[in-house]
């Protein structure tokens, strides 16, 4: 089989390698043998043979679960192969991890995307390995570093300052790409790398991937369009089934025949016959001219008993056509019937009522809950819309779910440990159990299943449902008994392979023809919803904290001066910034806590008993407040080290580790400590009074710690990595961080600056009071002020500036309210009030500025419309 | 390929297990494991000191247990919908407030002030659920908020000082008893408003609405694209929270008065409770019971350390190191209880199709699974026994049986105030 490969492979369409006009072989790079990879005991890869040669672009072909995905997988470590070899350069290897793969020079660029939207280009390109100089990181040579990568992979337009949630897929796509190039990756393994991309932004890739294979590197490209892979590849390997159909030069094959070798069948064979006793009824499910933002001039009727497919490439507007119907994004103009009744669905919800099910593309992310069981699964749309009808469904859905021959052991069994080929049938049961009229099918079928469901669906399609599938691969747009495509120049272009009858008219979605103008390159970003004005859109986070900040100040002093008062008297605005040190300090830790996607609860605990501790210590004597203050920070270095670990190793949720830490402290000093303790002596007494010019000693010291962190933050490899394991563990672990580290690290911090805070506490009231830090609420507190201060409490998002500023304007409004003799109880009102709303704004805005794969209105917009 | 079609013909059981295998599987899970180690400390505060096995005392413990336990089943609903609620305390401190001012003693006002109290804790979680899911504020930011702004708001209005109970006939909701019962003489009231809401709690979660919200807690976009209005079900979640906070307050007025600080440090109680129970954050996965539950263990681990003389002081500490503990084991313990072994995957398993490795059942696990069951249902079993013994050990050491059960009646009635230093000593 695998001999095909080293017959001549010559160069189709594409003049690349260097060696190809002199018909010399190209190395062999990569040469696998024998690759066979089972999983719970089903053979998903049987003995595959590939070679990859320098400067060739090797396509991988094969219908959904023919193994492309899973060999891929091997050549990354992500999987390891249970037999079989690889070689490079003549080399055995075996990968157990990506970065094994990665150092020995093989990158893979999968379909999903493993970037943090909230970083920047060049902070993903390097995670993990951040340049550095003098043990901090070199942001220079990183921008450098990344314009020279993109400048070399021909993109312009892109910067590397530039946060990955602002740009298209396609820049997105591109990120990617270059990050694979990092590595200096002799081979890249793409995995349908134009699924979401526009026939624009294809031609860009295509520059891309030519200039890749022009200096040596070889590709491996998964792709289902056919076109694509005729138009880069100079060999092509089709799989089907898991195992190696044949290798050929592409010069050898025409797209009939890989068809052919890819389904093993001719075209024909795939239309099974109608069910006997079918018969075609009345129309379900009727467009007229309907549109929305992304699909336009829809026209359709879909008969009772009838499977009309919907083909056309990813991006042509098939999943906005079934979202349009599916109430998702509702149609904006023009007619939508159900059974003659004019019906236009405002949201999934209203949908599901008239009769539509969707089963949808991704049944993990969108599908199933997979915690729940079978049986809560299969009744899930029942209960949520007709909770009336549960009481039969319950009956009737067993029965179902054994028609359609669910292998499973049980209805209690959890739906996550299900295949799945059977995790698909369950949801094709809870959808059936709905009684639906019209039944959409977003890209159902995985593998083998397909045939099996077609036939299900007949079986489901005869008493009178419109069934309505829209299928992606060759065979499966095969299945219906008509065609619809979305896109006439699609239809145009595949004419000649695949089954005809297109009837649907309609331009490519106008919302997504955003982002690459073609190459190079330009980041124009049309097509924003209209919302907020443009300018408050793109300010920062923190700008708006700022400006909060700034406002709190001026409405401060216009109310202060209502009462007759100056605000901006040194004593006034000393007092503020004295109340902002404590509070500072604590806030300060709780950001990078939070940033990291942790919480810290226990530091008003600590800063308690590191008050008694040092305070116990210093006993009044001057020459012991060194010991003092080293035992205090030892101590809650000790505690946040405790945190980390409980945190980051052993999985608890932050919440509850720190709560319970907070509980063990509190129960210690309830235990140990009655009543104050200690005393602290005139000279430590004097850090907590004593003023530089203006300023309180207190406020710079927590300043100075807020640059630091500041700088921690920015400038070294854990403080990106921060960011990064808040954002997204997995996309963190897959470039090389080890997770724990920033986590344990951001804890010893939080506790460590909470003993700062503790010890101040000790210099103000010069006593070591037990229960100083619970009486001033600092937890709920510091998380408030870093949440008012524009940081995401999920994490990954967020800065040191903009809780500093919280804080402030906490102080602000304190002092305020205090010159207004405003109760102090009813000052907590006021403060819940501002914290909720400046949070109700983050996340408005947040909502405006998704980042760009998730630009269509998808489901939160669905949500807020059910909320109208 | 082959292998399936044998499972394939009969219809599927309703249930992977036998009744024996069912409640093995059940007991290896953290929210099965609470019940035994519930018993356990039952048992083993009935060694250290025989005078608590006495139906009355149990029935009386029971009893005051109830406000936490209810918060509990509030708390339950709001953490299995994946979200927090940190206004509980203030909102039970609030109903307390309104019943000593808006009722104080006339006994006319009884009725409409229940209603009222009713109302005004379902308007707050109303207010809790649409700031949490139509603003999209975090819900521990907005239930944080409202803490802040309902504790401010209770002592401006109450001056921060404590005021005059509302009259008998309303307190004898959390004070009073069902007389002349044979084996446990009295049954608290609390104790039946317990009993009434467990059984509705339960039959809730096996209505469309329970499932529903356990799988919203488990894959909100899911539960969206199956037609669930997710903002509603999540907001029902935090009125029911919300009325349980009503209630619990309402059974504090009979026992504990009028005060501002009642109900304070309620919410990480309960929540305590709720985890301890099994119950995991972020939504999807828990029973109902098992938080009830978990608040009875929690309680009766501090009437065990009473008993046992353990200075009050320890409390805390002894709490801290429980959740750590219970939390670290169930974040394994779930997924290896409930596994079952699939023994015939069908040909199309879930191998290449599916992209992340940490989602898939790793291989090599699933035959595993019944084994890991068994060791963790010895280990629940071995931790029960040794705590039982180790308690016994411990009593024959010092010899203490002179703590009646009326004694740890009034150390618990304080400990509720104790627990107060969950959130500000003092």
């Amino acid at each position: 089989m695998g001999d095909a490969c080293h017959s001549d492979a010559v160069p189709h369409l594409v003049e690349t390698p260097q060696t190809a006009d002199r018909g010399e072989e190209p190395s062999v790079l990569l040469r696998a043998r024998g690759l066979t990879k089972s999983f719970v005991g089903h053979t998903v890869l049987a003995d595959i043979d590939l070679d990859l040669r320098a400067g060739q672009v090797h396509g991988l072909v094969g219908e959904n679960g023919a193994g492309k995905s899973t060999l891929m997988k091997i050549l990354a470590g992500v999987h390891t192969a249970d037999r079989g070899t690889v070689e490079l350069d003549g080399r055995q290897v075996s990968f157990h991890h990506p970065l094994q793969a990665q150092a020995a020079g093989i990158s893979t660029v999968f379909q999903e995307f493993n970037l943090l939207p909230e970083r920047t280009v060049a902070e993903n390109i390097w995670l993990g390995r951040e340049p550095r100089r003098r043990g901090l990181v070199d942001v220079g040579r990183m921008h450098r570093d990344t314009q020279a990568l993109l400048d070399d992979l021909g993109v312009t337009g892109l910067r590397p300052q530039q946060r990955v949630r602002t740009l298209s897929v396609a820049e997105q796509q591109v990120v990617e790409i270059a990050k694979a190039v990092s590595y200096d990756a002799r081979i890249i393994a793409m995995d349908e790398p134009t699924a979401a991309l526009a026939d624009h932004e294809v031609a860009l890739l295509y520059s891309i991937i030519r200039g890749l294979t022009a200096r040596g590197v070889a590709i491996l490209y998964v792709s289902h369009r056919l076109k694509e892979i005729f138009d880069l590849c100079q060999t092509i390997t089709v799989l089907k089934d898991g195992r190696h159909v044949a290798t050929r030069p592409a010069t050898e094959l025409d797209d009939n025949e890989l068809v052919r070798l890819m389904v093993g069948r001719e075209m024909s064979a795939f239309f099974p016959d109608p069910v006997e006793g079918t018969s075609l009824g009345e129309p379900r499910l009727q467009l007229r001219d309907a549109g929305n933002g992304y699909v336009d001039g829809v026209d359709l009727t879909l008969r009772a008993g009838e499977i009309v497919g919907i083909s056309g490439l990813q991006g042509s507007g098939r999943t906005e056509l079934m979202e349009a119907i599916f109430g998702v994004t509702p149609f904006t103009r023009g007619e939508m019937l159900v059974d003659g009744r004019a019906t236009r669905p405002r949201s999934p919800r209203a949908a599901v009522r008239s009769g539509i099910a969707l089963v949808t593309e991704d049944r993990k992310a969108t599908g199933l809950a997979l915690n729940q069981s079978i049986l809560d699964n299969a009744l899930g749309p029942v209960r949520a819309v007709f909770a009336r009808r549960s009481g039969r469904a319950r009956r009737e859905v067993p029965g179902l779910l054994t028609n359609l021959e669910v292998a499973a052991r049980a209805l209690d069994q959890e739906v996550q440990f299900l295949s799945g080929g059977n995790q698909q049938k369950v949801v094709l049961a809870r959808w059936l159990a709905t009684d639906p009229k019209v039944v959409l099918m977003d890209e159902p079928t995985p593998r083998h299943r397909r045939r099996r469901q077609a036939r299900d669906l007949r079986a489901d399609a005869r008493p009178g449902q419109g069934g309505r599938r829209r299928p992606h691969g060759l065979q499966r747009a095969a299945g219906g008994d008509r065609h619809v495509r979305p896109d006439p120049r699609h239809a145009r272009r595949t004419a000649g392979r695949r089954a005809a009858g297109g009837v649907v008219g309609g331009g490519g979605p106008p919302g997504r023809d955003r982002s690459l103008g073609g190459s190079p390159m330009s980041t124009t970003h049309a097509g924003r919803r209209v919302g907020l004005p443009d300018r408050f859109r793109n300010l920062t986070s923190t700008g708006i904290v700022l400006i909060v900040l700034v406002g709190a100040v001026v409405l401060g002093s216009i109310l202060t001066a209502v009462e007759g008062r100056n605000f901006f008297t040194t004593g006034n605005l000393r007092d503020i910034l004295t109340a902002t040190s404590i509070l500072g300090f604590i806030a300060i830790g709780q950001t990078l806590v939070i940033l990291g996607g942790s919480l810290d609860l226990s530091v008003p605990f600590v800063a308690s008993l590191t008050g008694v501790i040092a305070g116990g210590i210093m006993a009044g004597e001057t020459g012991n407040v060194l010991p003092g203050i080293l035992a205090a920070v030892a101590v809650a270095a000790v505690i946040g080290l405790v945190n980390g670990v409980v945190v980051s190793i052993f999985h608890v949720h932050g919440f509850i580790a720190t709560l319970g830490m907070g509980l063990i402290i509190s129960g210690y000093i309830a235990t140990n400590y009655q009543g104050n303790h200690g005393s602290a002596p005139q000279s430590f007494r004097s850090i907590g009074i004593s003023f530089i010019g203006p300023l309180p000693v207190s406020t710079l010291l927590m300043l100075g710690c807020a640059a630091l962190a500041i700088l921690l933050l920015r400038r070294t490899r854990v403080g990106h990595h921060l960011y990064a394991v808040g954002g997204n563990p997995e996309v963190a672990r897959l470039s090389g961080v080890r997770t724990s580290v920033p986590i344990i690290t951001a804890h010893v911090l939080c506790s460590v600056l909470a003993a700062f805070a503790g010890l101040l506490l000790l210099a103000r009231l010069s006593v070591g009071n037990p229960t100083i830090g619970s009486q001033g609420q600092y937890d709920l507190m510091s998380i408030a002020a870093v949440v008012l201060g524009g940081t995401l409490l999920a994490g990954g998002k967020g800065n040191i500036t903009g809780t500093v500023a919280g804080v402030a304007i906490f102080a602000v409004m304190d002092n305020v309210m205090a010159v207004m003799q405003t109760d102090s109880f009813l000052r907590n009102v006021v403060r819940g009030v501002v914290i909720v709303a400046a949070v109700a704004v983050y996340a408005r805005r947040d909502i405006d500025r998704r980042p760009a794969r998730f630009e269509r209105p998808g489901v939160l917009d669905a949500a807020l419309q059910e909320a109208k | 390929m082959s292998t399936t079609t044998a499972t394939r013909a009969s219809a599927l059981p309703r249930h992977s297990h036998g009744l024996a295998g069912r409640f093995a599987a059940t007991v290896s899970t953290p929210g099965g494991a609470i019940f035994v180690l519930a018993i356990a400390l039952l048992v083993a505060t009935i060694v250290a000191n025989p005078n608590f096995g006495d139906p009355g005392v149990i029935i009386r413990f029971l009893g005051r247990t109830a406000p936490i336990a209810i918060a509990a089943i509030g708390q339950y609903y709001v953490i299995v919908s994946g979200e927090f609620d940190l206004s509980m305390g203030a909102v039970i401190a609030a109903q307390v407030v309104v019943a000593g001012n808006y009722i104080g003693d006339d006994t006319g006002r009884n009725v409409t002030g229940l209603v009222l109290m009713l109302l005004l804790g379902a308007f707050i979680g109303l207010l809790n659920g649409l700031a949490t899911t139509l603003l999209r504020v975090p819900s521990f930011i907005v239930t944080l908020a409202m803490m802040l702004a309902l504790t401010g708001l209770v002592r401006y209005l109450s001056g921060g000082a404590a005021d005059a109970p509302p009259n008998e006939d309303f307190r004898q909701l959390g004070r009073g008893i069902v007389e002349d019962v044979p084996v446990v003489e009295v049954i608290p009231y609390p104790l039946i408003i317990l009993t009434v809401l467990c059984v509705a709690a339960t039959w809730l979660m096996r209505r469309p609405f329970g499932r529903t919200l356990l799988a919203v807690g488990d894959n909100p976009d899911a539960a969206r694209v199956s037609g669930a209005r997710v903002w509603w079900v999540k907001t029902q979640a935090f009125i029911l929270s919300s009325l349980a906070a009503t209630v619990a307050g309402i059974i504090l007025v009979g026992y504990a008065g009028v005060h501002p600080t009642v109900g304070e440090g309620y919410e990480f109680a309960a929540i305590t409770a709720v985890v301890l129970g099994g119950v995991v954050l972020g939504g999807g996965r828990g029973w109902v019971l098992s938080a009830v539950a978990g608040a009875f263990a929690l309680e009766l681990l501090f009437t065990l350390l009473t008993v046992l003389e353990v200075e009050s002081t320890w409390r805390d500490t002894v709490q801290g190191v429980i959740i750590i503990v219970a939390v670290a084991f169930a974040a394994r313990a779930w997924t290896l209880g409930r596994r079952t072994s699939t023994r015939s995957t069908t040909p199309g398993s879930s191998g290449p199709d599916s992209p992340s490795p940490t989602t898939e059942p790793t291989p090599g696990t699933h035959t595993g699974g019944k084994l890991m069951r068994r060791t963790h249902l010895r280990g629940v079993l071995a931790g029960a026994a040794a705590l039982v013994v180790l308690t016994a050990c411990s009593t024959d050491d010092s010899g203490t049986d002179s703590t009646s059960g009326d004694d740890t009646t009034s150390e618990n009635t304080g400990g509720l105030g104790g627990r107060q230093r969950v959130v500000r000593p003092g």
